[in-house]
């Protein structure tokens, strides 16, 4: 398993904040972007893509290619009429500048591909270099043509010259300039013109002075593409208010990125990077961090050496994540963290749920019952041998939690959960629903209280029964760890089995982390394949064949994931979100 | 009444604009001719808004009896004090999140009445609601709801407009079900207008073609005229919407956002005579104090806030905002700081031509049937005061002959 | 006032011969498939104009049952949806039905019944109970309406939309025997209280348990009964026979018929049906043979009946769509339809839908109209797999003269009055042209004039 690039976190020094600090005079900035020095001090958002030909190299000469280019999908999107304007595209594109599109496409980007957008002028600019100015004057030319095309006027297009260097309109809202081996486009003049001053007379006051903006340099390593963007400036100008002000209407989104949100209060910029390569595409998003400003949300971040569990590992896993919330605490810290609508959803929500916990105050005592350690997994359940069949086959979740005191709270789960599922008989039977039959197992060093829905008579052996019939509801425990599932299955495994050591140590210091299995997805898209074509029948009035086609491409392409990751890292100095999307280059037939 | 009828504008846009077809300017004139129709003073006939509080409102903590020993006694923790709720006189006082109320009875402008129930009250949700809906119990055929046959009684009095409406999402409440006239329910004001028809030329055109030729044939007169309605209409509630100016803020809440669209289009001359608007959650088994605080705050607040923009836009003396839930709450409190399914209970009529603050005593809190309050108004009363009295029609077909409307209106 | 009075029902019901006046061609065909179905695209038009108009008609009625292949994929689309219990998306695989079918005339007249045996999945809530009422609907669609009955009877979605899915003869249940009488096969006036109640002991014992029908026979009366002037200890099969076989029976199943495929009004007098209800009662209440008379007749074809319906929604949006042989996302179709008042299995109530003047009001109207808009910039919406510029092209139509003439002959019972189609050429040159889009609007703009509400 290749996880490379999983592991290439970066050292993030805060110049700004610890001036001092060794580790920045250390990682003194290796490369400050020429751009930059183009580039007035304004800029509030930066981004390269510093060898577009070296990442277009990567993605057409991936081993992936072969098996993307065997799906039937792909022939069929070659006889598309868009396939063939791109390549007739592209043949223009080599007719103007007189030679292959990829050796073009090298020459050209060799400089780099920067992007800026800019406070004063409220402008954006892009910046291309190229390693020679006549192939550029070519490719200058190429666009001008394309212009005309689009505008449908013939002759010259409008231009203005500027200390001896000419622009030219490519359309209403956009100009081009040509400064030997760097192309221009921007938006506004007034940001042109600053650029052509920086290029012609040169200075310091220009972006690769900032020094927030060479903190963020010194840490970029070889990526395919990166990003800078000021998010103090962004805060203090007031765009977008709402993303700053550190609260939420969401529960739920609170719970999963409360405390991003506290850092986009207070952090003074971010960095992005995305690599592209062999094993698919990864995204890190880090931003300085101190622990003041987690006050307020320490049941997010929860002290220094507080990680999130382990990322459960059972056999058939869909998906797992774990995080360390202490959730007791944000209940009842709600209203200093969420807005003022969701607060009083809570208030309501509350009321109902402490009237199901016969009176026990939810958040103080159920939820304060149990450890901030959250591990939730999803799993692929196996139908082949069960009975009844759902039609629609749901994988199987479970939440583990650990109890703080296991001999007083167990008896409690234990008739809370009973008396739930006997609601759920009361009201089910109401509608018409089949009902459950609540029994217990108790295994060696484990206890599970299980509910399990009595097929109707008649209906044991059907292979399309209700939807139910994907569920059995079971509560286990074992010693501390309280396990809530949808199904016995998963509970019984979750309960006995001893759990592999963690397969990935990248995730045993984060603070969040999850996983989604290719292959396992496949599978549970795969069980329900009859429904996803009805679905498409009905969404896109297709006729059978269509729809078969059209859920048989979903299914190939989703065969080429292997997994995809995110986790969220807090240390003493950083904050790093990562994301990556890793491909299964080889074909599983 | 001095205001041209809608008759009257739409025929006056239907000669205008055919007469400037005619001169070969048709896309110019109309829009000026439109706006001379729409700066018409809306028709003045009477509204009635329903505001449905479901789940069951604790009538003991909306109107609280403060000096009452026996609800100190019943409610030792959800009690509130003299010091925080508001008083109305020297026994009753509101809840302390009621100021909008407080302020509208000051003002005149809201009346409650007092130990609202029926005999042998149903404590099942569904049937009380049911009940109340339908003002019939379980054992008689009841398929439609009093304002459903109100509606029947009252058709073709709504122009082309339609004669009810349910602001929000999901199932219609079944007072409104009738056999002949569908209601509507709207979420949104964009339901009024015509999609992707940004520049007015669609309903410009559909204006045009439906008065080039009223045929004999009735039933494409029919249709035209229905489409030429249907546009003014939508022309109203989207200049009314546009132009809609209000210093009132309403509070940030699913209700004041239907009560506002509810408020733009009475603006707009919408003939339409009952909206219906709905606000859950008042079903506090349990920690029912911060509930039922917002839950009333939320309440108050928005139709205080609806009442003072209808005033500012001189529509208050017609329209009448009634509420209702379905049960009050036992009188004594449960074990779970909050309280359980009960009966009798007040409900409140806001808007003018009210008699204004308390009507009929509170219920006695010694004298109980079963735990609960008893009754002394029929609810069937009230509606048929509300039928009689504010939509002038003869309630007794409709709630049954034996109910005397109620007293409640100037 | 009533011009039916005045129309002879010997001529009436005469097969339609066509004459100079009223020609049979396209345009006649289109009337046809417009109430015998929901529309037809330009090469059925010309095979129809091809045929006579009996013979037309007799095809459509011949197609009473789908083909086993269509069937196949529509049965096995909404049996699939099923699993996830909403009757939503059984609604829109009914929709996918109506766009796809080749039997017309068979789905037309499962909407027909029901209306008229009308029940509400919002009251149900089964879906798959909702599925079976359909099949049936469908089975007796053009079968025999005293089998049909029969089973409707039995029916446990009908049973229980109608609160008697328990019927003890100690109370006995009046429910589902009024509305047999008065809704489902007589009519107001042609039975007393009496008859009701003594109906309603008839039923004892017939009960849905288990979501299915059986007989309590313990809860059953078997006592003697009198039902409509006859005496005996009926069960309910004999009690439906003998409701069926009451005088007035073929008179009021005629009425709902002619108001549904002749015209919404005025209402014709008896005596002008008389010759539909005697055709009904002579072929042992079988309803295709009724239906063939009806379609293949004079009055059907005459000034007296085209042009003479509003388009239900469902007519309008899926007719206009068949038309142009499209298809859509069926979803948002069956959503739409709801919300403007035709949601399938979502009846208004118990009586059905009104339908005629009643579909129409401010809020429906645009309703309409923007559900167009909305299905005709939905991408999931094609013309025989296309964008409708090129649905358009690949009939040789490139203008929009030509677009409106052959929309005119599909989708309108008359020619537009020559103002309005200038007007909508006018709005077509100030808009975005040639494009698909200029098409679309085109369409838009069509679709929601008043004249295209009529069919």
């Amino acid at each position: 398993m290749k996880s490379s690039w999983l592991a290439c976190g970066f050292v993030f020094p805060l110049g700004l904040l610890l001036a001092t600090s060794v580790a920045a005079a250390e990682s003194e900035p290796r490369t400050i972007p020429e751009a930059a020095q183009l580039l007035p001090p304004t800029v509030v958002a930066y981004a390269q893509i510093p060898d577009l030909s070296a990442t277009a190299t990567e993605l057409l000469d991936h081993p992936l290619r072969q098996r993307v280019e065997a799906l039937p999908a792909y022939g069929a999107l070659r006889e598309s009429e868009g396939f063939g304007k791109l390549s007739d595209a592209v043949a223009a594109f080599e007719a103007s500048l007189g030679m292959p599109w990829r050796d073009a496409l090298s020459g050209l980007t060799s400089g780099g591909i920067h992007f800026a957008l800019d406070r004063s002028t409220e402008g954006v600019a892009l910046l291309i270099r190229a390693d020679n100015s006549a192939t550029l004057e070519r490719f200058r030319g190429f666009v001008l043509g394309l212009a005309q095309m689009t505008t449908g006027r013939i002759g010259p297009l409008e231009q203005g010259q500027y200390r001896g260097i000419t622009a030219q309109a490519i359309n209403a809202n956009l100009k081009m300039a040509q400064l030997d081996d760097w192309l221009l486009v921007t938006n506004k003049s007034e940001l042109g013109k600053r650029i052509l001053d920086q290029y012609l007379d040169g200075g310091d006051d220009n972006l690769a002075s900032s020094p927030k903006f060479r903190q963020a340099c010194a840490s970029i390593a070889d990526v395919s593409a990166w990003g800078w963007v000021d998010v103090q400036a962004f805060r203090d100008a007031g765009i977008a208010p709402r993303l700053y002000e550190g609260k939420t209407d969401n529960p739920l989104a609170e719970v999963l990125a409360g405390g991003i949100l506290s850092e986009l209060q207070h952090t003074p910029f971010a960095v992005a990077t995305i690599n592209v390569d062999q094993d698919g595409v990864a995204v890190n998003a880090t931003s300085p961090h101190r622990r003041q400003w987690q006050t307020g949300r320490e049941y997010f971040f929860g002290t220094q050496s507080d990680v999130a569990p382990p990322l459960l590992h059972p056999p058939d896993r869909l998906f797992a994540a774990s995080l360390h919330r202490d959730l007791s605490q944000m209940w009842l810290r709600s209203g200093d963290l969420m807005t003022e609508k969701a607060n009083e959803g809570l208030a309501k929500a509350d009321t109902q749920l402490t009237t199901f916990f016969s009176g026990r105050d939810f958040g103080e005592d159920i939820l304060g019952s149990l450890r901030p350690d959250i591990q939730l997994v999803v799993t692929v359940q196996d139908f082949q041998h069960r009975q009844p069949q759902p039609a629609i086959k749901l994988p199987a979740f479970a939440l583990k939690f650990q109890m703080k005191d296991p001999e007083r709270t167990r008896p409690e789960f234990r008739r809370v959960f009973q008396s739930f599922i006997g609601f759920l008989n009361v009201v089910g039977a109401m509608d018409g629903q089949p009902q459950f039959d609540l029994g217990s197992v108790q295994l060696d060093s484990a206890t599970l209280i299980t509910a399990t829905y009595v097929p109707q008579v008649g209906q044991e052996e059907s292979t399309e029964a209700p939807i139910n019939f994907n569920f059995s509801p079971t509560l286990g425990f074992a010693g501390p760890t309280l396990v809530l599932s949808s199904t016995t299955e998963l509970a019984h495994r979750l309960v006995q089995t001893v759990e592999p050591p963690a397969p990935v140590a990248v995730e045993s210091d984060a603070n969040t982390a999850a996983i989604l299995n290719g292959e396992t997805l496949k599978r549970v898209l795969e069980q329900n394949r009859a429904q996803l074509v009805a679905q498409n029948m009905l969404e896109k009035g297709h006729a059978p064949a269509q729809a078969e086609a059209e859920i048989g491409t979903l299914l190939d392409l989703v065969s080429l994931l292997r997994d995809a990751r995110v986790s969220l890292i807090v240390d003493d100095d950083q904050l790093r979100l990562s994301a990556a999307v890793r491909v299964d280059s080889e074909s599983q037939e | 009444m001095s205001h041209p009828s809608l008759l009257d504008r739409r025929d006056f846009i239907k000669c205008s604009v055919g007469g400037s077809l005619a001169m070969g300017i048709g896309s110019v004139v109309p829009a000026a001719l439109c706006q001379a129709a729409d700066s018409v003073p809306p028709a003045g006939e009477r509204i009635l808004v329903v505001v449905q509080l479901t789940g069951g409102n604790d009538g003991l903590n909306t109107v609280i009896p403060y000096a009452d020993e026996a609800y100190q006694r019943s409610r030792p923790k959800l009690r509130i004090g003299s010091a925080d709720a508001l008083r109305l006189d020297d026994s009753l006082a509101l809840h302390p999140s009621l100021t909008g109320i407080a302020e509208l009875i000051d003002d005149a402008m809201a009346s409650i009445i007092q130990g609202v129930g029926y005999e042998h009250p149903n404590r099942s949700h569904f049937e009380s609601m049911d009940i109340w809906h339908t003002c019939r119990r379980k054992t008689e055929s009841r398929t439609e709801g009093w304002l459903g046959r109100y509606l029947e009684t009252a058709a073709g009095r709504s122009g082309g407009d339609v004669p009810a409406m349910h602001l929000g999402r999901g199932q219609q409440p079944f007072a409104l079900a009738s056999r002949n006239i569908p209601v509507p329910t709207v979420q949104r004001l964009e339901e009024f207008q015509l999609r992707g028809d940004p520049t007015g030329s669609l309903s410009q055109l559909l204006r045009e073609t439906s008065s080039i030729d009223d045929s004999a044939d009735s039933l494409l007169g029919f249709v035209q005229s229905n489409t030429e309605s249907a546009l003014a209409a939508s022309d109203r509630v989207r200049k009314a919407a546009r132009g809609y100016r209000s210093d009132i803020a309403y509070p940030e809440s699913e209700l004041a956002e239907k009560l506002r669209i509810v408020a733009q289009l009475i603006d707009s001359g919408l003939t339409t005579r009952v909206y219906y608007v709905q606000l859950d959650g008042f079903d506090t088994h349990a920690q029912q104090r911060d509930t039922h605080a917002i839950l009333l705050r939320q309440w108050s607040d928005a139709v205080n806030a609806f009442i003072r923009d209808l005033q500012q836009h001189d529509h208050h003396d017609r329209v009448c905002v009634m509420t209702f839930s379905e049960f009050g709450r036992r009188v004594a409190e449960n074990a779970s700081e909050g309280t359980d399914h009960g009966a009798a209970g007040p409900m409140f009529l806001c808007g003018g031509g009210l008699k204004p603050g308390l009507i009929g005593g509170h219920p006695s809190l010694t004298d109980l049937q079963d735990g609960d309050l008893k009754h002394h108004t029929d609810f069937r009363r009230v509606y048929a005061a509300v039928l009689r009295n504010w939509l002038e029609t003869d309630p007794a077909p409709i709630v049954g002959e034996e109910f005397e409307p109620a007293e409640v209106f100037a | 006032m009533n011009s039916l009075e005045s129309v002879d029902p010997q001529w009436a019901w005469q097969p339609f011969q066509p004459s100079a006046d009223q020609p049979w061609d396209r345009r006649g065909a289109a009337h046809l498939y417009r109430r015998a179905g929901f529309g037809a695209d330009v090469s059925q038009l010309d095979r129809a104009a091809q045929l006579d108009p009996a013979e037309a008609v007799a095809q459509l009625v011949a197609q009473n049952q789908e083909t086993s292949e269509f069937r196949t994929v529509a049965d096995a689309l909404a049996k699939t949806v099923l699993a996830g219990g909403d009757p939503m998306t059984l609604s829109a695989a009914w929709v996918y039905r109506l766009l796809l079918t080749p039997t017309q005339l068979l789905e037309k007249a499962t909407l027909f019944w029901h209306g008229h045996f009308a029940t509400g999945a919002d009251k149900v809530k089964d879906a798959s109970m909702m599925w079976q009422q359909n099949r049936l609907l469908r089975q007796q669609a053009l079968g025999n309406f005293s089998e049909l009955v029969q089973a409707i009877a039995k029916d446990p979605a009908m049973l229980i939309y109608l609160d008697s899915a328990s019927n003890r003869k100690a109370h006995p249940n009046e429910n589902f025997a009024r509305e047999l009488m008065e809704l489902f096969c007589l009519g107001e006036g042609h039975y007393s209280e009496q008859d009701v109640q003594e109906l309603a002991r008839c039923f004892t014992g017939w009960e849905i348990k288990n979501d299915r029908f059986r007989k309590n026979r313990y809860q059953h009366d078997n006592g003697v009964k009198r039902l409509l002037g006859k005496e005996g200890a009926f069960d309910g099969e004999a009690a439906v026979e003998i409701v069926i076989d009451q005088p007035s029976m073929p008179l009021f199943l005629c009425r709902k018929w002619f108001r549904f495929f002749v015209c919404d009004e005025p209402a014709p007098p008896d005596k002008l049906l008389m010759p539909l209800a005697e055709t009904f009662r002579d072929r042992g209440y079988d309803i295709a043979p009724v239906l063939q008379k009806l379609f293949s007749s004079n009055l059907f074809f005459s000034s007296l009946s085209v042009g003479r319906k509003i388009k239900s929604p469902v007519e309008s949006l899926v007719g206009t769509l068949r038309s142009l042989q499209g298809t859509t996302n069926t979803e948002l179709l069956a959503r739409g339809l709801r919300d403007i008042g035709q949601g399938l299995f979502y009846p208004p109530n118990v009586k059905g839908w009104d339908g005629g003047r009643a579909w129409i009001n401010s809020s429906t109207l645009l309703g309409r109209a923007n559900l167009f808009q909305q299905v005709l910039n939905d991408s999931n919406t094609a013309f025989a797999g296309n964008s409708l510029q090129e649905y358009l092209g690949d009939q040789g139509i490139e203008t929009p003269q030509q677009a409106l003439q052959q929309w005119e002959t599909r989708l309108l019972p008359h020619p537009l009055p020559s103002p309005v189609r200038s007007r909508l050429l006018q709005s077509f040159a100030s808009g975005n042209s040639a494009e698909d889009g200029g098409f679309r609007d085109l369409l838009h703009q069509f679709v929601s004039l008043p004249e295209c509400q009529l069919g």
